[in-house]
């Protein structure tokens, strides 16, 4: 029996949310969250080529999945309900949902979700400094579940390739992720968490300032309970197994000016490696 | 930083767990790749020793700890089993064990003469309870290889060992391996104080241990070694010492533990 709901595109009023990329459009949606939900199109405003060459990139160079439109569709259909298997909230969906006018499998509904993304949330200065860094000593050790998951499975679609401040939101009392349309596609699970936690923090930096990150990244050394998953990240950047990215990047912090940036990496890595050690008993 | 690119030396950070406390020891190579393999290929020559590469060290380390506790020595209990989220072939769970060191205990002008005294005896009693199982089991692990004040806490009436990361490799004769320990404590006791110090602390330890035969026998198997290889060692020991001007040589601590036995 077919249950699909079927709507028409040009009879949809759409308020455009994303920037550039895919499409984005906030609809009507009787039974969602303030009657709205999202709706997503894969087939976004990018050139064939420029997918294609991203795609090429992905594939043969930086291990990540395809960026062709119904590759990144299913990718973040895949993303979404293994995340959910392991307990981490992520927008819910609507696949019943079939809008005439857009290429099957190439866009998805989402359930709108009113929350406050950790970009806004944690610079709200309304909200007490306490209060905020409580909410971050909270989401912590959910961050270290999954983590620790995906070393444990070994699986790379437990981290969040587009990882940062801007892509988790704080949603009744729990913690909301988004965007998986690309994943990693590497096994070294272990160093794919240190680079997502440098992402992390790298957006902390940029986004909250000096004074903000360094007090987070404090509650993070001190509450992340795994702390040699914290390390990861410094060996992400600094010593990493393989002699051939360690040249790489050996190059790279010394030909790129922009390295030197506090917020780079190699700093932020520097910086994360300085506290563990701080911390420890040796 | 010294180093931004390797750690040069393990790590331990307390970590809060729904059961407690517990310590999550990360095993890191000691120096570079050079230095870390010329330090293993001369251990791996002479075959005295188990491996000191940090794989080699936390598979040591997990092995005595479980051979210690069988023995019903005090040391930290190995709590990987039970924290999975925190093992892997890096690491280690133990025991987060409250206290104080059993050398700051020592050197602590406030501690009473009293307590101070039964701290060393203690100590001293619980060595020679771990030497009688080492050598009536033959078992060379048994004997700490960098026995020290400084590896024990005093955590209530508890002395806890600590650093098992390396041990002494299964041979005939051990008493050239307990000499080597009772140097190095005796070398750590030596470093609490001045001489007048040392003399009195030492003759607490004797009293302690009990067997004055055997120490006097360890003593005088390192100061008048029987065999050849052991005198080359240990004039090459006394050699290190006199030239790194080390006022608590091996040499110089034990012929005190000679004096004190005669």
């Amino acid at each position: 029996m077919d249950s699909a709901v079927r709507v028409k595109l040009q009879d949809l009023p759409r308020t455009p949310l994303a920037g550039e990329g895919n499409f984005v459009w906030k609809i009507p949606f009787p039974s969602g969250n303030d009657g709205a939900a999202v709706l997503k199109v894969y087939f976004g405003s990018r050139s064939p080529f420029l997918y294609l060459k991203k795609t090429l990139g992905n594939r043969l160079l930086t291990g990540r999945t395809s960026h062709m439109p119904r590759a990144r569709f299913r990718t973040e259909v895949e993303c979404v309900r293994l995340w959910e298997s392991h307990g981490f909230r992520c927008f819910g969906m609507h696949p019943e949902v079939r809008v005439e006018g857009l290429p099957e499998d190439g866009y998805m509904l989402f359930d709108w979700t009113p929350g406050l993304h950790f970009r806004e949330y944690f610079k709200d200065g309304t909200v007490p400094l306490e209060q905020r860094l409580a909410t971050w000593r909270r989401w912590v050790p959910e961050w270290h579940r999954r983590h620790a998951t995906a070393v444990r499975l070994r699986e790379p679609r437990l981290i969040h390739e587009n990882g940062d401040v801007k892509h988790v939101m704080l949603w009744r009392d729990g913690f909301v992720y988004f965007d998986f349309e690309i994943c990693f596609t590497s096994r070294d699970v272990r160093d794919l968490v240190g680079r997502e936690i440098l992402a992390y923090l790298r957006s902390v930096g940029k986004f909250f300032g000096g004074e903000l990150y360094d007090r987070m990244v404090d509650e993070l050394v001190a509450h992340y309970p795994d702390k040699t998953l914290l390390l990861a990240a410094w060996e992400h950047a600094w010593a990493n197994r393989n002699p051939v990215i360690r040249v790489g990047r050996w190059l790279d912090v010394r030909l790129k000016p922009r390295h030197r940036n506090r917020w780079s990496k190699y700093e932020v890595a520097l910086d994360l490696r300085r506290r563990l050690d701080a911390a420890s008993l040796t | 930083m010294r180093h931004a690119t390797r750690l040069d030396g393990n790590r331990i950070w307390r970590v809060a767990t729904p059961g407690g406390t517990v310590l999550q020891k990360l095993y890191a190579e000691r120096g570079g790749w050079l230095r870390a393999w010329g330090r293993e290929l001369t251990t791996r020559l002479f075959g005295a020793k188990t491996s000191t590469r940090a794989a080699g060290r936390r598979a040591t380390e997990a092995r005595l700890l479980a051979l210690w506790r069988e023995a019903g020595l005090d040391v930290p209990a190995d709590l990987s089993a039970a924290h999975p989220e925190l093992v892997n072939v890096r690491t280690l769970v133990l025991e987060d064990v409250p206290g104080t060191l059993l050398s700051a205990a020592l050197a602590d002008p406030a501690l009473p003469a009293a307590r101070r005294e039964e701290l060393l005896r203690r100590f001293a009693a619980a060595c020679r309870r771990r030497h009688d199982q080492a050598l009536s089991r033959g078992e060379p692990a048994l004997i700490q290889e960098h026995g020290s004040v400084q590896h024990v806490i005093v955590s209530g009436s508890r002395l806890v060992s600590f650093d098992l990361e390396n041990a002494f490799r299964p041979r005939r004769d051990l008493r050239p391996l307990l000499a080597k320990e009772l140097a190095s404590v005796l070398r750590s006791l030596a470093r609490l104080g001045d001489e007048p110090r040392f003399r009195a602390d030492l003759a607490v330890f004797v009293a302690g241990y009990g067997d004055v035969e055997r120490l006097r026998e360890v003593a005088r198997h390192y100061l008048a070694p029987s065999s050849l290889l052991w005198r080359v060692v240990w004039a090459v020991d006394r050699r290190y010492d006199e030239r790194r001007g080390r006022r608590h040589g091996k040499y110089r601590v034990l012929r005190a533990l000679r004096d004190a036995t005669a």
